[in-house]
This record gives structure tokens, sequence and C-alpha cells, in this order.
């Protein structure tokens, strides 16, 4: 048994101040002459040997009263602490890919199906639990509350996936999911082995999520697995445009980070297209030279992309000091577009009808173009009249650039109707309002965002809600909030910067401080009609990124119908999670893929655990500072500890149990009653009057 | 020492014996020997012998019959005041103790059994003393001295285990083996002694023809055992201590005291003692008249 507040043992102090007022009491009785001895005499010989020991079992009731009260509050914790009533439980098992990581002769999966095992066990009769399997999204959202043995039954069928970890976002599951219980008790155990990756990213949500818990929750944390790293590991591999078209050479970005204790020296970072014998083909070699511990680098490595619509990536690090007897690696399935051609939508100016207001965002994707120069990267600029169905026919992704959020006139509205059949079949867009600091919810927009899980279109100012919501996925939410709006609110906001200005002078895109960790706000949709618009260099990233996001949009990775089908058919193929088994299917031609309407797997990535700890990590900032140029770097963000700290829970490995709260009133209490219960029953025991 | 208005509510009820009653000369209280008196006794039959002037002749002339009319000798009587001095009738508060208490009811009684013409006799009982009985006397300055000497005899600790003895039970045999006349006795006491010594005394008085009054002198705490907090009890009579919680004890204890003055009372009652119960703590006045006059009314019920 561990306390959370051992300091407050020190109140079993006062165990003493019963004992020592029976003393004194006892010792000091007032003096008084008497006549009528007799009859005290007998009246003693009856009652002296009851109140003697009443007064015993009093003096232990009051003893053990404070000792009890001492011991509630310094909030015990220990796996065996009675739980008294029914409970409604919640068991966030961690499936991200690090929890297929062998240790000590056990996956730390199965290290986490033990703890869920113990823990359901532990239930009080009445209990129901339910299990919810959390990666980058909810594994089996449709999963209800049962009992905790068929909750236990269902903990076998829970694999470790090959995606990142998003614990927080099963957390708020487990929330609305415990705020919709009626059972009296609550309680939430998350058990993961606390990659930084998957906690440190999502750390102000998941202190939000916990905020939500309903009073009385009881939380608990378990890590399973070794904490820390102890090697070299690859964090990373994606290509530098976040998609990738056919060309001879498309830009690869690999970060390696020594999570060790030890240098790595002569690092090598390899890079190519897996065969299905297991070799690479079109290998790219780049030294690193020497990781100090801790030590994160960036290999930029070019690779041609072939016309071929899905290639598996491989990157592996090697190092000359590296004791392991095989390559760390990271795949990643690909999906190579055989072009990019993007259309922007833009009305025109009213003034000078030969002015297209969405002009800097084609500046923008020009500027982002992978492929300097290549013919199957292309943007053309359109007005909506313009962008009719045998344009759109030729386009993989279109931007609508100041859309009205207000119903935006019929020709708008004709270019979303002609587009709904077009996102269907597997066009992507990107709307991004004209003034959504102010936008109504894009109603008019829904026929395109509802399409499905597995289509649709980025609508920034759905994102950003309309205020000042977070994106959700990463690595936009490292920029903290982003919003879209006027520019001259951006300026407004204090120690906002504009990043681009119309040659006019006015703004067209800021970033401002905004609340604890906040980074941008940006502006869109000033008339460039006040002048040219001059791109900010930090313009080119963030539309980078919004664009990426846009091609590789989270939920579109996400299991759609038909992978579930498959999954079985293609499991015995090495690869593990829909991804891979839409990727087996692929590759070995067994017709189990989705349909050409749905090709929108942007891949997966798996992270092979050879020692230490393995890890997905996006904690990417960006660097808004000019004198420091224009770049990612690690994101300087909360550590677990920390994070964990914060949200008062555990971050031990020895079964810790938070009883804090109200289990530490409800041992207080118990006491009470203790004591009253037991003055009571002497006292009517004994004949005295209460 | 005397309460002016008890004594006049005592006088105007009188204390009178209730049995027949010897004394040493003419007074208000029959006489066992009858003769030519001035009450009027009984009627009966002539005898050879009877002296003629004691014929009823009206009765004769109704019945035709001779018969002699009797009168009862009207005559003074003794009071013996037998009241307790131990140290337990100290009990109670400064002035309005148990001893305080019987000093008033000692005087009134015998300050009006001598402005009745009979000769009462006031006898302080002290622990580990005999008892020395004054000769009764009716005359006011011989009163004042024994009240006076009553008065000196203030209740103290025994300080020698051995001597403690039940003083009115030894008291009440002693009277009965030394009086030779009948006599009223008046016993003024909290009676903390036991039971049946003390009735034996009362019986032995009884077969010896004395009229047995006891006035029981009790305080409120003796009877209710007031008080929480936790009390070491030092007997007054002897070294003896006890420590107690009152609020623990007192249920038992009040019923042990209700106990003892039933099993006290239906002793008296079946040797014809008439008793009363005077509450030391409670102001004096009622007690001692309300029972004066339940025992004249009594008396006029039975005569």
């Amino acid at each position: 048994m561990t306390f959370l507040a051992p300091w407050m043992l020190a109140g079993g102090l006062a165990a003493g101040v019963p004992i020592a007022l029976h003393l004194l009491h006892r010792g000091h009785p007032k003096a008084r002459h008497w006549a009528a001895m007799e009859f005290l005499r007998k009246s003693l010989k009856d009652t002296s040997r009851r109140v003697k020991f009443r007064n015993l079992l009093l003096l232990i009731a009051r003893v053990m009263a404070c000792l009890l009260a001492a011991l509630a509050l310094a909030r015990p914790t220990a796996a065996w602490l009675p739980s008294w009533s029914a409970t409604e439980a919640v068991i966030v098992v961690d499936t991200s890919a690090s929890m297929a990581a062998r240790e000590r002769g056990a996956t730390r999966m199965e290290l986490a199906r033990r703890e869920a095992r113990t823990f359901l066990e532990s239930l009080p009769a009445g209990s129901r639990a339910r299990i919810i399997a959390t990666s980058d999204g909810i594994d089996n959202p449709a999963d209800a509350s049962k009992p905790p043995a068929r909750a236990a039954a269902d903990l076998e069928s829970i694999p470790a996936t090959d995606r990142p970890g998003d614990i927080a976002t099963g957390i708020s599951e487990a929330v609305d999911h415990l705020k919709g219980s009626s059972l009296p008790a609550k309680a939430l155990l998350v058990v993961s082995d606390m990659q930084p990756s998957g906690w440190e990213r999502g750390a102000g949500r998941i202190r939000q999520e916990l905020d939500r818990l309903p009073s009385g929750t009881s939380v608990r944390v378990r890590r399973v697995g070794e904490p820390g790293g102890s090697n070299l590991q690859l964090v990373d591999a994606s290509p530098a445009a976040g998609f990738v078209v056919s060309g001879p050479r498309q830009l690869w970005l690999v970060r390696v980070r020594n999570g060790g204790t030890e240098r790595a020296t002569d690092v090598v970072v390899r890079i190519g297209y897996a065969l299905e014998d297991g070799s690479l083909e079109e290998v790219e070699a780049v030294p690193l030279g020497n990781l100090g511990p801790g030590e994160e680098r960036v290999a930029e490595t070019g690779l041609p992309a072939p016309e071929t619509p899905w290639k598996r990536v491989v990157a592996r690090v090697a190092a000359s000091s590296d004791r392991l007897e095989r390559d760390d690696a990271f795949f990643r399935a690909t999906r190579i577009r055989p072009r990019l051609n993007t259309i922007v939508v833009g009305s025109t100016s009213p003034r000078d009808p030969a002015v297209n207001l969405g002009i800097y965002w084609k500046q923008a994707v020009d500027a982002i173009n992978p492929i300097p120069g290549a013919a199957n990267v292309a943007s053309t600029l359109l007005t909506p009249e313009a962008a009719n169905r045998a344009e759109l026919d030729k386009a993989d992704m279109i931007i609508l650039s100041g859309l009205p959020t207000d119903g935006g006139g019929s020709a708008w509205e004709a270019l979303v109707n002609r587009l709904e059949p077009w996102v269907r079949a597997g066009g992507t867009v990107i709307a991004v309002p004209r003034s959504s600091g102010q936008s109504k919810p894009s109603t008019w927009l829904a026929p395109l965002l509802s399409s499905g899980p597995e289509t649709g279109a980025v609508d920034l100012a759905s994102l950003a809600g309309n205020s000042l919501a977070p994106f959700a996925s990463p690595p936009l939410d490292a920029l903290g909030r982003l919003a879209i709006i006027k520019p001259s609110l951006a300026e407004a906001l204090p120690g906002g910067r504009v990043l681009a200005r119309l040659t006019g002078g006015a703004g067209a895109i800021s970033i401002s401080p905004l609340g604890d960790g906040a980074v941008a706000v940006m502006g869109l949709g000033s008339s460039p009609e006040e002048g040219e618009l001059v791109l900010h260099p930090l313009f080119v990233p963030l539309a980078q990124t919004i664009v990426a996001e846009s091609l590789c949009r989270p939920e579109w990775t996400r299991r759609p119908p038909w992978i579930a089908k498959a999954e079985g058919e293609v499991a015995d193929h090495g690869f593990t999670g829909p991804q891979g088994a839409v990727l087996a299917a692929k590759e070995a031609g067994t017709g189990l893929v989705a349909p050409e309407s749905e090709p929108r797997i942007a891949g997966f990535w798996k992270l092979s655990k050879k020692q230490g700890e393995p890890e997905i990590s996006q904690d990417f900032v960006l660097n808004t500072d000019p004198q420091e140029g224009t770049g990612w770097t690690p994101l300087a963000a909360a550590r677990a500890e920390d994070i964990t700290g914060k949200a008062g829970i555990l971050d031990e490995s020895a079964s810790p149990m938070r009883a804090g709260g109200p289990e530490a009133l409800g041992w207080v209490l118990t006491a009470l009653l203790l004591v009253l219960v037991s003055e009571s029953l002497l006292a009517w025991w004994t004949g005295r009057p209460a | 020492m005397l309460d002016p208005e008890l004594l006049a509510r005592v006088r105007a009820l009188g204390i009178k014996a209730r049995t027949i009653v010897d004394g040493p000369r003419v007074g208000e209280l029959a006489s066992p020997r009858k003769g030519s008196s001035v009450e009027f006794a009984q009627h009966r039959e002539y005898v050879p012998g009877d002296d003629i002037r004691h014929i009823d002749w009206r009765a004769y002339a109704r019945t035709e019959r001779y018969t002699v009319k009797e009168y009862q000798q009207e005559t003074n009587f003794i009071a013996y005041l037998l009241v307790d001095a131990s140290a337990s009738m100290g009990f109670g508060a400064q002035g309005a103790t148990k001893f305080d208490r019987a000093l008033l009811l000692a005087g009134v009684a015998a300050t009006v059994l001598a402005l009745q013409a009979d000769a009462p006799t006031v006898v302080p009982l002290t622990l580990g003393t005999t008892m020395e009985a004054p000769a009764p006397s009716s005359r006011r300055d011989r009163l004042e001295r024994m009240l006076e000497n009553l008065s000196a005899a203030r209740p103290s600790p025994l300080q020698d285990e051995e001597t403690r003895r039940p003083v009115v039970a030894t008291a009440l045999n002693d009277l009965a083996s030394r009086s030779a006349r009948r006599g009223m006795v008046l016993v003024i006491s909290d009676l903390l002694e036991p039971l049946p010594e003390l009735m034996e005394g009362f019986r032995r008085l009884k077969v010896r023809g004395h009229d047995i009054v006891v006035a029981h002198v009790l305080h409120g705490d003796e009877l209710e055992l007031p008080g929480d907090d936790l009390v070491r009890f030092d007997d007054l009579e002897s070294a003896e201590r006890l420590v107690a919680q009152p609020a623990v004890i007192r249920d038992r204890y009040r019923r042990e005291v209700k106990a003892w003055l039933a099993e006290f009372a239906h002793g008296c009652s079946g040797l014809r003692v008439d008793q009363f119960l005077d509450r030391a703590d409670l102001a004096p006045g009622d007690a001692f008249p309300a029972f004066l006059a339940r025992r004249r009314q009594a008396s006029r019920r039975r005569g």
C-alpha cells in the first residue's frame, strides 16, 4: 500500500488525544462527601464492570476513529482496496503500435490486458465495464458497457495496431460514457505505455478531458513497459510535401532520435521500397554522423516515385555502436499520385473583373510544388462559374478560396452541387471561407462535409469553429489554435504579427499569440485590389501543411467499411491493422480492396521495436521567429509526468490507485459513523441516556 | 432553632400518643388505670363490693339492672426524642444538613410536648457512645438545656472503624431494655442502618407498649443522585471511597433507594410504627404537620 498524502499520517498522532483525555478524566474525579454509601456500593457492583468495559470499547473506538481518519486523509492506494458500490468502469487501452513491443517475454499489450483483467476482477458486484481500444482513434466505437466478465473476455480480441497513439480521444470517449452512466460509482482506468508522442502532444486535451470527468470518478493510470527510450529510434519517415506525386525524385524526410543513454556513432539512414521478399529497392542511404543521447536529426533523401498507386516505403537506421541484431525500421504505405492538378476557385474582384481573389492561394500552391516544373503538378485559377465538370474531371484537388459562408450566391452553390459527386469520386476540397471570423456554420456546405468519413472537404472554418477551436490532427495542433479571421481583426489582437501583406499594406495572413499556447491566427480574405499579395515565407509551410492534411486527412485513413470485411482474409499476410490489410490485399492482388472511388488510404506507418521505446512522434512546432528562419523544430511540450501530475493522476508502475476526494471522505465518514454507532450502542447497553 | 410557623402548626395539631401510655402525673392523655376520673370509659354490671355511689341510676331506670359507670384517668406521658447525630446526618449543604433538620424537628416536638404538659426527653445519638437520656421534664429550663445539649452534639466523622455501630438500632434496644413506663418514642434519623436491626428495635419497643413515631430525614441528593461527571464519593462515616459516574449508575441507584424505602415502610406498617419522610433539602413546614394531621385522622377513625 502507498499513500498519496503520507504527511497526513501524522494526523494519527491525534489518536493520543482520546487516550490522554481518558487518563486525565480518569485521574481527577470530583470529590464529594456521601452518606448513602450502601446504595452506591450496590449500584456499582452491578454496573462497574460494564462501565469499565464500555469505557474501554469507547476508548478503542475513538482511537480507531482518529487512526482511520488519518489513514483516509493520507489517501491510501492499493489494488486490494475495496469499492462499496456497483461501479461503471471504463478501461482505455492504448493500442498504438508501440504496445506491440515485447519486454521480458510479454508484449506491452499482453501486460495491458493483464492489468485490465485485474482491474475488472476487483470491481464489485453489479458493476459494468466498457473497453475502449484507442490508437489514433477509437478502434471499437460500437462496444457497449457490459458485465466485467464479458468485458474481460473481449480484451483477448483487442490487438495492438500499427497506428500512432491518441490517448486523449479514448479518454474523451470514456468521459462521455461515464457521464451517461447512472451507476453510483465511476472508475476510469487508462492502460498505456505512455509514449511521449501520444501523451505530450495531447497534453492539453488530456487535461481538458480529465477535467470533464464526473465528480467522484476514481482515476487510475497504469504504465506498462519500461519508461523512456534506450536506443536509436526512427521516429518518422514522410514525404516532404506531405504527399507523393509520381516523378523522378520525391523528397523524403526521415527523423531519427537517439533515445538511449549512449552516443550513437556512424548513424546511417536508408530508405527504399520494400519488396515482398523483404528486400529493398531504389535504396538511398544518408549518413548522419554521430547522435548524442536525446539528440534528434532529420535526414533528407530522395526516392523516385514510379507511376504505381501504392508503394511500401521502408526507412531503416543503423549505427556502428548499435548492439542490435537488425535495423530499426519504419514502414509507410504510400499512395503515389499520378498527378496533382489543383484548381483554385475564387471570386473575381467587384472592382476589377480581371483580378481573381484566389490568387494568393494559387501562388501558395505553386510555391509548395514538390517537383518544380513537373508537368503532373499544376494549378489553375478559376471563377466558380468557370469550374465546370470538364475542369473538375482534370483536377485532383480544389481550393475554394474566399468561399462565402452565408450562402455565397447561385454560382457558388451550383459549384458545390457539382462538387458533391466529384468529392464522392475521390476529389479533395479545401474550403477557405472568406471571412471566417464572423462566419456562420457552413450549413450550405453540408452535402460536401457529410459525404462520409472516407470522402469530404476540409472546411477550415468548421475546423476552427466560429471562434478558435483547435485543429484536431497533428501537426496542425502543434500550432496551438488556428482560426481564420479577418486580417484586420488579427492585427488587432495583442502581439499579432502579419505574415503576409498585400502590396497595398493590408494584412493577409497574421499570427498572434492566443491564450496559453496558441500560436496562429490566420487571416484570409483581404481584397487583392488593395495591392498585390506578398507572401511571407511562413505561408509556404503553412499552406503546405494544409494541403498535405487535406490529402491525408486522418479520418480518411481510418477503417472504411470495406476494410473490416477484408481484414480477416488477409491477416496472414504479415501486416496488421486495416491499412496493412488493404495494402496486403493490393499487393497480393486478391481483389479485396477498396473500390476505385474510395482510394483514400494515405498509408500507414509501423514502427518496429528493437530495444527501448519505440515511438511515433510528430511533435513539431512551427518556428515563427523570423530571426531564426522558417522551419519545423521539436516541440518543447510538457513531459508526460507533467501531464499526469497536473491532472492529479498517478504515473507509477506499482499498481497505483487514487483514493482521494470522495473516497477519502467516505473513509472519514465511516470512521465518524463508527464512533457514533459505538457511542449509541454502548450508551443504550449501559442504560445511559443518549 | 425553632421555626415559629412550624411550631404554631404543630402545636395546633398537638402531638398525641396513639396507644395507652403511662405518665408521671395527671395530664392530657389516657392512663391504663380506670377509676372515677373525669372521662367516662364504659358501663359494667354491678358486682358486690362495688361502691354503690358508682351505680348509674338512670341506666337502672331504663334497664332495671344495676350497672356501674367506669371513668378513665387522664395522664401525661414521657416522650423519648431520639435524635440521630451520627456523621451521616451531616450530609447536605451548609445550614441545611439532615442534622439541622433533625434539630428543628426535635425542638418543635419537644416544645409542643412540654406545652402539652408531657415530659419530653431529648437524646442525641452519636457513634460510639452509650445512650444517656436526661430525665424527662416539661420544665422550660430543663427543656432548653436538653436542646442545647443536642445542638452541641454535631455530627463528626468516625475515626475508628472498630467502634462503628448502628446508633439508632442500638438506642432502640437500650431504651426497650431500660424504660419501665410506656411512652412515646420519636426517632429522628436518616436510618442508614441495617433494616433488620432497626425493625428488631422497633419490635422490642412495641412489645413494651411504646408508641413509635419515625421522622425519616433524607436529603434530595441521596434520593436522586444528581450529576453526570465522574465523582469520588467519600463516606462520611468511614474512610471508604467509591469512584463512580452518577449518570451511569443513577437508575440502578434510584431503584435501590426506592426498594429500601418500600421495605422500611412495609416493616413499619407491620409493627404499627408511624413514619414520615422529611427532605432536608426542601423548606421545613409541611412534612411534620401533614404527618400529624394524617395520624390524628387515623386515630379518630380507629377510636
